[in-house]
């Protein structure tokens, strides 16, 4: 009979079927069904942190996504800058860090020979100064950067008043290593402020004159008696070296040019073979009485300072020198700011 | 002992809409309707058993969607009369207890699956491997409930 009865049911039409449902869920059933709703809804208030906590993650991605476009496009736009200034000579190239030697300072670049890259040609960006290229495939180079142990250049002030080598601090400077230089070899009787800008001084045959290297930031014991030696925090930012140009391909004499002004900073009408003892009154460099050795480090904080509007008596104009950007990885936004 | 075996009915039928409707376990939770039906078949006529069978298959019908209503009825009171009918052949003892409620369970989802096309839907893994592993899955829950009531019995 219960088997009759059953297959009297399954005959039934939709309709009918679906309301004896209805009725059953609506009556015994009741209980059942709000304890479903209740533990569906409880499920969903628990459910709820866990999905506002991905889409908050997901927010979360998505602004310092943001964050880094905007630096890598910084850096095009003030790389695109300087190869609009530069006119020719370039080949813009990609660069990333050889793999298991990121710390050696070594780069790859996505040009080669076939781009007419050659070794010994500078590597710079639209901050300045990065290194040089020292291995040449047919299509990728390897360039050394102001990080590596070998880098050295010969360097000056923006305005030309002093000289020296910049190179890698020795070991013995602890903290320094790859994020700072030393410019060494300058004259006792020359100081440096912090903030003074330091330049390719475009001797050696290898880096043309004028190229920034960084700023001064403070003077450290030399050895020698008659020299002094400062740190330089560097214009590029280890971290800041993804788009770079090579100088040199199609303009063979580049090494003799001055690119200051191609980094919108005013050239200066030293002779490079020019050491003056006596420095115009404006000027970053001052002289200082000679022999007396200091004894303890000066090392001092960079200083943002900013060159008054009229100085009547300079006889060298250099505006856009001093005052060093605040030591932050994408440095400066200096080079964007100054007239062309 | 009838009312000790209706007893056992309402509490497996409300375990199991409780698990499966209202905690949302569905098919985590044993299919303790077969269960009480082929327990309580040991213990009743085959025309008791067929009703039996299609009061919990109405109840079944209920939670289901609605095109599928009638089919656990049917299906129900057909097994409960056939497990009242091989309860002579069915020796005592915890296996053939187990092999019985596998095989009732087993032959639930064949008849279910084959009426309501689900074995067309799902194919050979419904029938070779769901179905015998929810059949193992109730048979063994099964055991537990019969040997929890028999010993509160005795």
């Amino acid at each position: 009979m219960g088997v009759a009865l059953s297959l009297v049911l399954v005959l039934l039409p939709d309709a009918w079927r679906a309301a004896l449902v209805e009725g059953l869920r609506e009556t015994i059933l009741r209980p059942v069904f709000a304890l479903q709703r209740t533990a569906l809804e409880r499920r969903d208030r628990l459910a709820d942190p866990a999905a506002l906590r991905a889409e908050r993650d997901s927010l979360a991605a998505v602004v310092v996504a943001r964050g880094s476009l905007e630096a890598e496009n910084r850096q095009l736009r003030r790389l695109l800058g300087l190869a609009q200034r530069l006119g020719s000579g370039f080949v813009a190239a990609v660069a990333t860090n050889v793999p298991e030697r990121a710390t050696d300072g070594l780069f790859l670049l996505n040009v080669g020979r076939d781009d007419g890259v050659q070794p010994g040609m500078p590597v710079v960006t639209g901050a300045g100064l990065v290194g040089m290229v020292v291995n040449v495939e047919g299509r990728r180079s390897v360039a050394l950067g102001w990080m590596h142990r070998n880098f050295a250049a010969s360097a000056m002030t923006a305005d030309g008043q002093a000289y020296g080598i910049v190179r890698r601090p020795s070991s013995g400077l602890l903290g320094l290593e790859g994020t700072a230089l030393v410019l060494a070899g300058v004259p006792r009787h020359q100081s440096l402020r912090p903030g003074t800008l330091v330049v390719t001084a475009g001797r050696g045959g290898i880096y043309p004159r004028g190229i920034p290297i960084g700023w001064v930031e403070g003077e450290i014991p030399d050895p020698s008696p008659w020299q002094r030696s400062y740190v330089v925090r560097p214009a590029v930012h280890p971290g800041a070296i993804d788009y770079v140009l090579v100088l040199g391909p199609g303009r063979p004499g580049l090494v003799t040019e001055d690119l200051l002004a191609r980094w919108g900073l005013s050239a200066v009408p030293v002779s490079a073979d020019t050491m003056p003892t006596t420095l115009p009154a404006s000027s970053n460099s001052v002289p200082v009485q000679p022999a007396r050795p200091s004894a303890q480090p000066r090392l001092t904080p960079p200083v943002r300072r900013v060159e008054p509007p009229s100085r009547p008596a300079a006889p060298v104009e250099v505006p856009n020198i001093v005052g060093p950007p605040a030591p932050r990885p994408d440095t400066g936004t200096r080079p964007d700011t100054l007239p062309p | 002992m009838p009312w000790t075996l209706l007893f056992v009915d309402l509490l497996l039928v409300a375990l199991h809409v409780v698990l499966r409707i209202g905690m949302g376990l569905g098919a985590a939770a044993p299919d303790l309707l077969v269960v009480a039906l082929l327990l309580s078949a040991r213990a009743l006529a085959p025309g008791a058993a067929a009703w039996l069978g299609f009061a919990l298959g109405i109840v079944d019908g209920a939670t289901l969607p609605a095109e599928l209503f009638g089919y656990s009825a049917l299906v129900l009171s057909v097994l409960g009369y056939l497990a009242a009918r091989v309860r002579p052949v069915v020796a005592e003892g915890p296996l053939f207890l187990l092999i019985y409620l596998f095989l009732g369970k087993l032959l639930f989802d064949v008849l279910f699956y084959s009426l309501t096309g689900g074995l067309v839907r799902l194919g050979l893994v419904a029938l070779l491997i769901a179905a015998p592993a929810s059949a193992l899955y109730a048979s063994v829950a099964g055991l537990l409930v019969w040997l929890t009531v028999r010993r509160a019995w005795t």
